[in-house]
Order: structure tokens, then C-alpha cells, then sequence
């Protein structure tokens, strides 16, 4: 009856063809699988093209996303790529070189800023060999190369061996920063592991305000493996020094002192009162409001109306630290204009902190839209 | 019980199942902290940390990384402990920091409190080898291992 | 989760005799016999992979592919209600686990087939990034309910990997080495249906939803197979 699967006098059948296909096969197909879960899990409902800004009370708000993360899977130590996989949901922790690639890669990072409906985005070297790993200056300029009109780059420096190295470092850090759309210097104590009061580092500072360069810096603690947690590192209080004795180097605090090992506010009043006392430091609140990083859904509600509360939305400047996954962009963005909605920020205030105060710092135009 | 896995698990490693395969090489420390201030002696609670003198290879080579650390008591100036030093890890040479904690607050040059601390490192002459000896004098205020 | 998991699975192992006794297995089929139009397809290839079990002498295939698993399987009946099953899982080509075991149906009535199975491997993965090795185990029920052509069918696993690593330390007095043990434990579950085309050739079609190395998120995923099989002929 079916005779190439069966018969019924009895003798036996080998069974049919074997299907083999191979790794790369499989490979291939994942990745495009990824790349396809990364637009859909980023799309806006409506799928239409893409329409810049955010929508708040009938009017679009142009967005720039001074915190995002180029990079490669091989520059990231193996701790932390240990790390990294284990919080990747399955199966795509058993590729993660793969999802990696996709998402950290300039088109990748693009299509978030996409689907976000935001502008433009600052992308951060990095030189933090014991915990996050490098993004060289020179693959910063060359991601900024690739979209200058919507991308900005912000230079770092290896601050290990800095006895001997100091003067080399400061000279290439100058040189980064020369190159085109390289408009800022990024630095994490915590990561990079240099005490925040020391004043060895303090030529840093003054080279960045000899540049014009307005300087981000990490401040609160940090799951990744290989960073320091102790308070000289992660409590901007110990900035205070650096601070007031640099008034022409501009401060911007990143992640508002967050306690991302415990997932609390941290050193928020700390950073509050810098920014009321000095007229160099600017806020932002990136990364503490995941859903990760507070899964009640309530720090960084707390966060945008004590700044608003202090009367310092005028120094708040908006960042994601994405891209961290598919849709992680545009749902920072979606969780930060819902806490200033849910805090009392006035239309005004949201563009303010959306992209306003960003262009005042680094003296460009506001993004038209 | 423990022979019995060690036996099976002889076979399973022919059938390579070893996970987790690390190594380690002991090391004995004793030594005797100073600090370049006499008027110190006695005083404070010294912590002490080993470190690997270099860690990583390529773009991942970094100074200093912490093996192990330790807390003497109060005014102790006296060292012995045992440290077990990662061996798979490309790290090389062993470095003993520390730091004086005049105040007791557990942090170096706490913002709050007390910013003479002094604090100091030294390079273990010798490794590898099982049974080390130092002598570490703290003479640098507020420094981590980094900065020294 | 996994305690309730497994609970449940040693429940239905307890309960299934009782079950099954009620309603003892029919008798060998001569699959020469046309059946009803609602029993035709209930000995086929398809519903046997699905429902687990296979009577003596028959044997099936399930090749599957999907996200996040591509699955080779066969069974081949060996009387008493034992089917010997062999079967090759793999995760996008990265995470692999040959497997050999045994199963057992537990109730066999027209329209509702249950069974269980354990089975014996070896799961390894030699990504950079995540590597594991060892030997594993699965304990696996399986619930179809055939009618006419389709089978709606649910599938419930719990699988354990034992995980060595070792300690070795360089001592003055010569190299300690000493070994530990850990866990890796997955539970799975599927959800799908079979359309038999016929009695040797059917498809599935399922939704899987994987539990692996929580608290890690799984995403679900689903899977689409061909499964097929013969017979001995009537003795």
C-alpha cells in the first residue's frame, strides 16, 4: 500500500533518507531568526516608517540617546562574557557571539534608534580590560564614520600603569578626540578601577576642558564581574574634589549613583546636591530604570521627580546604556518619558531632558524632526 | 563516597567530562607590615590583599588582580596566611597591597572620615614558590593599588 | 518548578497501573484490517511517536526541526508494551544530546494514549563561551488523544545533567585534586498536533516550551516534523 515505507510480506525496510544539514546552516538560519526577532521585538506597533521623536500630549519631542554601546564579543574578558551568556535567554545563550554581533554592530544599533524614534546617540569607547571589556577609540570613529549625522563618539583612555603611561594616554585621547563627530570623553572608575579622589587622574579632566569635551563618567556600583565596588570608586561624593577644582570641565554622572547590585537608588541625593552646587555637573539617568535593574518599576519614577523636586531638570541629560537587547532602546525611552508623565514634567521639561540639554552642553543644535 | 565518584568520574574523564577544571598553586605568606610614619605603630586594623602582579593576555592585560584578602586585628603588624593563586588564568608574579584603617570604617580615605590612611605594595621576589616572605611599609596616603 | 514537575511525572507513573489495568492494551493489531474511520489511523507510525509506544515489531521515525530544537528520533516496539527508543536532540547545532531508553505506554484506549519514558545520554556543549559535559537523564510523558486523522498531544519532560569539575591544587607535598558534582536540570514541554496522511506518513506541528538553566529566561519556540514508520507483517 505504501511501499516506500512499508510492506506488509514482511521484509524489513531501511528506513528513509537521513536529514543532515550543517552547523552553519543552522548558524545562518539563527542569525537571521535573531535579526528578525531584533526588528519585530523592536517594532513599533503600526510597523509605518520611521517617524522621528516621541509623542507626549499631541506633540513630537525630538530624542537623543547620549549612552549606547558599540562593540565586539571578542573584546569583552572572559568573565564577563560568562556573565553576559547566562543572563541571555535561551537558546540564544548558546550563540551569543552571534546575537552579540547583531546588536552591537552599527546596524543594529541603528534599527533600535529607529524603531525608538530617536535622532541621534552617543556611542562610548571604553578601555576596561578586568570587567567590560574595550570599544577602542578607533572603532568608535569608525561606527561615527558610518552615520555622522546620527551618531556621536566619546573617546576613553587606558588609565592602568598610569604612572608611566599618563602622558601617552593623554596625548592619544587628544588625538581621538580631533577626529570627526568625537565630541566627548567617557570614564568609568568603577570598571576601569581608579579611585575617583585621586589626583594623579586629574590631568584627564583638565585636558577635557582645555578640548571642550564635557566628560560622562559611571558613578554607583555594577554587576559586571572584575569592577570595583568599593565607595572610592562608585560614590560620585568622592567626585566632589575633582569637581570644584576643574569649573570649566563639565561633569556628567551617569546612572545617578544607581546600587545596580541591589537595585536600589544609591547615591541619587549625592549626585542631586553635586548638581545643585556646581554648575558644571550635569545628570543621567540611564540603565537604572530596566527592567532588570528595577523590576518594580519604581526607582526611576523616584529618580526623575526628586531631580524635578531639586529643581535640576534643566541639568538632565537622557541616556539608555543601550543597546542590551532588541527593543531595550525604545523601551528606556518608553519607561523614562512615562516616569516624567506619571512625576509632573511639563512639556517643556520632557524636551528639555529628552535632547534640550544635551545640545546646550555640547553646543549643537537641537535635531529637527 | 569520595573514592567511588573519584573512580567513575576516572572513566568519565576519559569520555572528557570535567566542567569546571581549575587550578590552583598554595602559597604560605608571612610577613610584617611598617608604616613609614611611626607614630602609627599600634594603631588601626591593616588590610591586606594578594594580588596576581599582571593578569590577561593581549588587550586584556591589566595590572594588579585580587586572589585573596585578609583583615588583621587591631595594631597587628604580623602576617601568615595561605593564598591560593589562580594558575590557568595568564597571570604572572604575585604583589601584596595594604592599607591602614585609622578609623576603622573599612573604606581607604573614606569621604567621611579619616583621609591619612596610608597604604603600600609589594612585589613577592620568588614566585613561584610554596612558602613566601615580605616586608611591606605603608608610606603612600589615600592610594589604591593603581595608584601606587 | 522542577519538584513540581517531577512530582507530577512520579504521580503519573504511580497512578498509570491502575489506569492501564482498567482498560488492559488490545491485543496485537493485524494491520491488514481496514479499522473504523475513527480507528484507522490509531496504530499508525504518526500516532505512535506521539502517544509514545509502539507494539511489537512496529517502528517510527520523528525528524523535527524548529527553534530552539532539531530532533532525530526512532522507536521500534519490542512487546510487553516496551518500545526502545534512540534519539539525537540538538540546539542550533550547538548543544547536543544522544539519548537511548525505554517506554512504556500506560493507557491505551481509543482516543487517549499515555506513556512514559526514560532514557539515558549524553548532553555536551563546546561553544567558547558555555561548555558543559556529562551524562543525562530524562523522564518523559507523553499524552495524545487520536481522532480520525489528527491527534492533538501534549509532551512533559524533566532532563538532568550531571555536571564533574575539577579542583586541582599544586601543595609543597605534591598535587591535590578533588572532584564536585552539580545539576544542570531543563524541563521541557510541547504542545502540537499530528495529521496522519496515511498510516506510515504524518506531520506535526508543535509549540515547545523550554525551561533550561532557570532562572534564565527560555523563549518558546515551536517545530514542525515529519514522522513516519512500518510494520512487521501479521505473524
Amino acid at each position: 500500500m505504501t511501499p516506500l515505507l512499508g510492506r506488509r510480506d514482511g521484509t524489513s525496510f531501511d528506513g528513509g533518507g537521513a536529514v543532515s544539514y550543517t552547523h552553519g546552516v543552522i548558524r545562518t538560519v539563527h542569525r537571521l531568526a535573531f535579526a528578525l526577532a531584533l526588528a519585530l521585538g523592536s517594532a513599533s506597533f503600526g510597523c509605518s516608517e520611521t517617524e522621528l521623536g516621541v509623542v507626549v500630549d499631541g506633540q513630537r519631542l525630538p530624542v537623543i540617546d547620549m549612552h549606547l554601546h558599540p562593540g565586539e564579543w571578542s573584546s569583552i574578558p572572559p568573565a564577563t562574557r560568562a556573565f553576559l551568556t547566562r543572563n541571555f535567554p535561551f537558546p540564544f545563550n548558546t550563540d551569543p557571539e552571534g546575537v552579540a554581533e547583531t546588536v552591537l554592530s552599527p546596524e543594529g544599533i541603528a534599527s533600535e534608534l529607529d524603531n525608538a524614534g530617536i535622532s541621534q546617540a552617543g556611542l562610548f569607547a571604553i578601555y576596561a580590560p578586568r570587567s567590560a571589556g574595550v570599544a577602542t577609540n578607533e572603532l568608535i570613529q569608525a561606527h561615527v564614520a558610518t552615520k555622522p549625522a546620527r551618531f556621536f563618539g566619546f573617546a576613553s583612555l587606558k588609565t592602568d600603569d598610569w604612572a608611566t603611561r599618563e602622558a601617552a594616554e593623554l596625548t592619544r585621547l587628544e588625538q581621538a578626540l580631533a577626529e570627526p563627530g568625537m565630541i566627548g570623553v567617557k570614564l568609568a572608575h568603577a570598571h576601569q578601577r581608579f579611585r575617583m579622589d585621586d589626583p594623579a587622574y586629574y590631568s584627564i579632566y583638565e585636558l577635557a576642558a582645555q578640548l571642550g569635551a564635557p566628560i560622562y563618567l559611571h558613578t554607583g556600583t555594577s554587576p559586571a564581574p572584575g569592577t570595583s565596588q568599593d565607595p572610592a570608586y562608585t560614590d560620585p561624593a568622592y567626585l566632589e574634589d575633582a569637581i570644584a577644582s576643574h569649573p570649566q570641565t563639565v561633569f556628567i554622572l551617569g546612572h545617578l549613583g544607581y546600587d545596580f547590585i541591589n537595585k536600589q537608588i544609591g547615591a541619587l541625593e549625592t549626585c542631586i546636591s553635586l548638581a545643585q552646587t556646581y554648575e558644571n555637573v550635569y545628570l543621567e539617568p540611564s540603565a537604572l530604570g530596566s527592567a532588570f535593574s528595577d523590576p518594580e518599576g519604581t526607582n526611576l519614577v523616584m529618580a526623575m521627580g526628586r531631580m524635578r523636586e531639586a529643581g535640576v531638570v534643566d541639568r538632565i541629560i537622557y541616556g539608555s546604556d543601550g543597546p542590551q537587547s532588541p527593543g531595550f532602546v525604545k523601551g528606556y525611552l518608553d519607561r523614562t518619558v512615562a516616569a516624567m508623565r506619571e512625576t509632573g514634567y511639563t512639556i517643556d521639561e520632557m524636551r528639555a531632558v529628552l535632547a534640550g540639554n544635551f545640545a546646550k552642553v555640547f553646543n549643537m543644535p537641537v535635531p529637527t524632526l | 563516597m569520595t573514592r567511588s565518584i573519584g573512580l567513575s568520574c576516572w572513566v568519565a574523564l576519559a569520555l572528557g567530562c570535567v566542567n569546571e577544571d581549575l587550578r590552583f598553586y598554595e602559597v604560605e605568606l608571612s610577613g610584617t607590615i611598617t608604616t613609614a610614619d611611626p607614630t602609627l605603630d599600634g594603631q588601626g586594623e591593616v588590610h591586606l590583599e594578594l594580588h596576581h602582579e599582571r593578569v590577561g593576555l593581549g588587550e586584556f592585560e591589566h595590572p594588579f588582580g585580587l586572589i585573596e584578602s585578609w583583615t588583621l586585628a587591631t595594631g597587628e603588624r604580623e602576617f601568615t596566611g595561605t593564598g591560593l593563586v589562580p594558575t590557568d588564568n595568564g597571570a604572572v608574579g604575585l604583589v601584596v597591597y595594604a592599607w591602614l584603617d585609622l578609623d576603622g570604617d573599612g573604606v581607604l580615605c573614606s569621604v567621611d572620615g579619616d583621609r591619612s590612611e596610608p597604604a603600600g605594595f609589594v612585589v613577592l621576589d620568588g614566585y613561584p614558590a610554596h612558602s613566601l616572605e615580605f616586608v611591606l611599609t605603608l608610606s603612600e596616603t589615600c592610594k589604591g593599588p593603581e595608584g601606587l | 518548578m522542577k519538584r513540581t514537575l517531577t512530582g507530577l511525572l512520579g504521580v503519573a507513573v504511580w497512578l498509570s497501573p491502575q489506569l492501564a489495568s482498567a482498560s488492559e492494551p488490545p491485543p496485537e493489531r493485524d494491520h491488514s484490517l481496514p479499522g473504523t474511520k475513527r480507528t484507522r489511523y490509531l496504530e499508525s507510525a504518526p500516532f505512535d511517536v506521539v502517544g509514545g509506544g509502539s507494539r511489537k515489531g512496529d517502528w517510527a521515525v520523528e525528524l523535527s526541526g524548529g527553534t530552539p530544537w532539531q530532533r532525530v528520533r526512532t522507536q521500534l516496539g519490542i512487546g510487553k508494551g516496551l518500545t526502545t527508543l534512540i534519539e539525537m536532540d540538538t540546539v542550533l547545532g550547538r548543544r547536543f544530546r544522544p539519548a537511548a531508553g525505554v517506554g512504556l505506554r500506560w493507557i491505551d484506549r481509543p482516543h487517549v494514549r499515555m506513556s512514559g519514558e526514560l532514557l539515558l545520554g549524553w548532553d555536551w556543549q563546546l561553544t567558547p563561551d558555555r561548555q558543559r559535559r556529562g551524562p543525562n537523564g530524562e523522564l518523559r510523558m507523553r499524552l495524545a488523544f487520536p481522532v480520525g486523522r489528527v491527534a492533538p498531544y501534549l509532551v512533559l519532560a524533566t532532563r538532568h545533567t550531571l555536571l564533574m569539575d575539577r579542583t586541582t591544587l599544586e601543595t609543597a607535598a605534591g598535587p591535590e585534586v578533588s572532584w564536585d558534582a552539580r545539576q544542570a536540570w531543563i524541563a521541557w514541554g510541547s504542545l502540537g498536533l499530528v495529521v496522519a496522511i496515511n498510516e506510515h506518513v504524518g506531520l506535526d506541528f508543535g509549540i515547545d516550551f523550554p525551561w533550561v538553566d532557570p532562572p534564565t529566561p527560555s523563549i518558546p519556540g515551536l517545530h514542525v516534523g515529519v514522522l513516519f514508520g512500518g510494520w512487521r507483517a501479521k505473524r
